[in-house]
């Protein structure tokens, strides 16, 4: 069930309304675990099973770790729960492309492993890192255990983030449950409000990218390079406000429900380091991959050879993360090198003294903005072959094709772009809605107009729901 | 803004010009960058229901034109008086998409009236139009214009999928008695509900209600698209009373119902394709097209006006005749580029006519 349906606004409708009439805590949860679960169910009901013994083997897991003092047998328990969860993630998605991998690599010795037929269940490499991240919290102590099952999976599979995030804690989610579940107005319209905005990023923004992106990249070769580098920058919007428009879908849901969810983005475009990027795109997996394998691994404690080394198995399982697929795996790898190297520059220009002018900055942000965009081409290429085409006209090495100009994109890539960096440099803020404010049902009309008459007509599916 | 407003006269009244000015700065802006509709339109009981002399029509959606009607349902072009010519066709003719002197029948009137052609060149084109319209037509528009030479532009939408049979259009084909052709009208609906004439007099007033209109229709169309694909994703394309491919029959039928509309006058037929880019990165064509070029090429009446050679050159040299900025390329209805190129062939066409 997507946001953007028929189907989902009548599921909020029902639970909402539902809510109004539902006083007891106790049945208001149920009510919200039932929804959540005909939310996924709605995409495939089979997955649902999936869903529900990964909650219970961890819940049971954490009361196990809850009630035991044992140092060895609480790390038995870690690893146990560990263990299954990468299985899971690992069979539903990377079988096959392990699989194929030693078929290209065992072909010429004539061996053929053959390879199966294997759904990849929405959403699962979200609800795997929470459940895993829940335990490790609790083996650390640093989170209680739920207080029921029912708490539980309300916490793994509450419906407005259960299939592309935010990645959330449990320490961050069950005391919001704790306290209770209660409707006010004043949620309503900020949930609502943040719902519109996040509907204006994917449907007028994103999808209207996506018109030229998808078109480009079914065959870049046909191509100017001048349009290839328009396509790669318009894809550089399509992907943030695909992926933060769900989010603010995703937060306007949960805060209509009376729940607050982390932030995922914050203008990540307007990073002046690779490490400033990271901070500010997909803050819950960075910060995920951060808490819970680049500091494990040692982090930057254990000198300057082993930080990189961390630096780089962290990027590399991050491309990973996103998707079965060598293009992801080398994505990570450029961001890891990035990474390490400018690590490395800043290490050694602390000597340097270079003054922080406004236009430096500025330079600055182009280049990183220019540099992740270009990194792209490896996330949105479906082959390594696309990736190569779409090089060679960026690169100029083929000059050959059309000068396709796409208006959209020649608007929004730089509006979007010195908006936001205006926008951070001036350290502006979004209005806080009100209904004690006259303008406030205006502006929600003008959002609503601009994306009835701008929508795309073919809306795409969310870039990141296949992960 | 403190609370005291909450529910108070005045903060309804804020709220309501709140909206006003919300309402009117999108109504401003839709008719000057996307959409507005001529505002008046007659009604012509032998041709139809036509923007009327004077209108103007501003359409974003697909690239951008301005569009003014120098009379009743045509479309101006920058040369009055002289021999006249008749131009027929559809959305590609009426191309809203440009502005009306960049459309290929202003183009090809510009080119003649270089060489010193007096040539007076009238575009009637209008969206969804089809043979069975024009045949309907013809002894009004024979008699308004009197022209020495008729163009007609056609795609293969006029002959596929049979469009022109469907007896839900006004003007549709019949097979008779004799099992040859004629036009059945279906008459114009009742205008006389007053309340529907208001509302319909309203849309065509507010850009922002005729464009939210169209969209919500498109919205409606390929919701039901979407359904008709998933409910029967393997069904083939069932083949109608009228398709032409490889029916040379129901061609020459029609063809001969046109003839016999519009007699004794030279006929010149322009057609469209719709190329589509394959994965290899080579433009392709519908063959659907051949059957109708050996009709046209076998009747000595009959002339050929085919762009198809001067749109794979202009896409080779990295050009696109169809298509804009605002929509994908080689997809749609011609940019300036293809007018051009079309307006171009049609005036040395015409030029060896009137040789």
């Amino acid at each position: 069930m997507s946001f953007v349906s028929q189907e989902f606004a009548a599921l909020l409708a029902a639970v909402l309304s539902l809510f109004l009439f539902v006083k007891q805590q106790k049945f208001r949860k149920i009510i919200l675990l039932i929804a959540s679960c005909i939310f996924y169910a709605y995409w495939d009901w089979r997955y649902l099973g999936l869903l529900m013994i990964v909650t219970v083997i961890d819940y049971s897991i954490s009361r196990f770790l809850e009630n035991t003092q044992s140092k060895n047998y609480r790390k038995l328990l870690l690893w146990l729960s560990v263990l299954f969860n990468l299985s899971v993630l690992g069979f539903f998605k990377y079988f096959n492309f392990f699989i194929d991998s030693f078929n290209v690599l065992l072909r010429p010795l004539g061996f053929n492993l053959g390879s199966l037929q294997i759904l990849l269940p929405i959403g699962i490499s979200f609800f795997i890192f929470e459940t895993l991240s829940y335990i490790i919290d609790v083996y650390r102590g640093d989170t209680r255990p739920a207080n029921s099952l029912i708490d539980y999976a309300i916490f793994i599979t509450f419906f407005p983030r259960l299939v592309a995030g935010p990645i959330m804690r449990a320490k961050q989610f069950l005391p919001q449950l704790e306290t209770g579940i209660f409707i006010k107005a004043e949620n309503i319209l900020t949930g609502l409000d943040l719902f519109l905005r996040g509907m204006f990023k994917k449907l007028v923004l994103a999808d209207n990218m996506a018109l030229m992106v998808d078109r480009v990249y079914m065959n870049p070769s046909i191509y100017s390079p001048a349009t290839n580098w328009l396509t790669i920058l318009a894809y550089s919007v399509q992907i943030l406000c695909d992926f933060s428009g769900y989010t603010d879908m995703a937060l306007g849901t949960a805060k209509m429900i009376g729940f607050e969810l982390p932030q995922n983005f914050n203008l990540p475009y307007t990073a002046r380091s690779f490490s400033g990027f990271w901070r500010r795109w997909h803050i819950s997996l960075s910060t995920w991959f951060r808490d819970y394998l680049y500091i494990p691994l040692g982090g930057n404690r254990k000198g300057k050879t082993r930080t990189y080394i961390n630096l780089m198995i962290t990027m590399l399982l991050g491309g990973l993360w996103h998707g079965a697929s060598w293009n992801f795996v080398f994505w990570g790898g450029l961001h890891g090198s990035y990474l390490s190297l400018e690590r490395f520059i800043n290490s050694r220009s602390h000597t340097i003294s270079v003054r922080q002018t406004n236009v430096l900055m500025f330079l600055k942000t182009v280049f990183i903005f220019v540099v992740v965009s270009v990194t792209w081409v490896y996330f949105r290429s479906p082959t390594i072959n696309t990736s190569m085409a779409v090089f060679s006209k960026l690169l100029f090495v083929d000059r050959f094709g059309i000068d396709w100009f796409y208006i959209p994109a020649m608007v929004v890539v730089p509006s979007f772009f010195l908006g936001g960096y205006l926008w951070c440099h001036y350290n502006l803020d979004m209005p806080q809605l009100n209904l004690e404010k006259p303008y406030t049902l205006a502006y929600i009309l003008f959002i609503a107009l601009v994306i009835f008459y701008f929508a795309a007509f073919n809306p795409s599916p969310f870039i990141y729901f296949q992960f | 803004m403190g609370p005291k407003y909450v529910f108070s006269t005045r903060y309804i009244l804020l709220s309501i010009v709140w909206i006003l000015v919300v309402v009117l700065t999108f109504e401003v802006f839709l008719r000057i960058f996307f959409y507005k509709s001529p505002t008046t339109y007659v009604n012509y009981p032998e041709w139809g229901e036509r923007p009327a002399k004077g209108s103007v029509l501003v359409s974003g959606h697909e690239g951008f034109g301005i569009v003014n009607f120098s009379d009743d349902g045509e479309i101006a072009t920058p040369y009055s008086g002289g021999k006249s010519i008749l131009v027929l066709g559809d959305s590609y003719t009426a191309a809203i998409q440009v502005n009306d002197e960049d459309n290929f029948v202003s183009i090809a009137e510009s080119f003649l009236r270089d060489k010193s052609f007096m040539v007076d060149l009238h575009n009637l084109g209008y969206e969804e139009q089809s043979l069975p319209d024009y045949i309907y037509s013809a002894n009004f528009l024979l008699e308004r214009y009197t022209p020495e030479i008729l163009v007609m532009q056609i795609t293969k939408y006029d002959f596929e999928y049979a469009e022109s049979f469907n007896p839900d259009r006004k003007n549709h084909f019949k097979f008779n008695q004799e099992e040859s052709l004629e036009v059945v009208h279906n008459p114009e609906p009742n205008q006389k509900n007053r309340l529907l004439s208001m509302l319909l007099a309203i849309k065509r007033r507010s850009s922002l209600l005729g464009m939210g209109y169209n969209r919500l229709y498109l919205f409606q169309n390929l919701r039901k698209q979407e359904k008709l694909a998933s409910a029967a994703p393997q069904e083939p394309n069932i083949k109608q009373e009228g398709d032409t491919a490889g029916n040379q029959d129901y061609l020459k039928l029609q063809f001969q119902a046109l003839r016999t509309a519009y007699p004794d006058i030279p006929v010149i037929f322009v057609l469209i394709h719709s190329p589509k880019i394959g994965q290899n990165g080579i433009l392709t064509y519908d063959p659907a097209f051949d059957d109708i070029i050996e009709i046209i090429n076998n009747n000595p009446d009959y002339h050929l006006v085919d762009p198809q050679a001067e749109f794979i050159r202009l896409f080779y040299s990295g050009k696109y005749a169809l298509g804009f900025v605002n929509t994908r390329p080689m997809y749609g209805h011609l940019n300036v580029n293809g007018h051009m190129e079309l307006g171009k062939l049609l005036a040395e066409k015409i030029e060896t006519i009137m040789q």
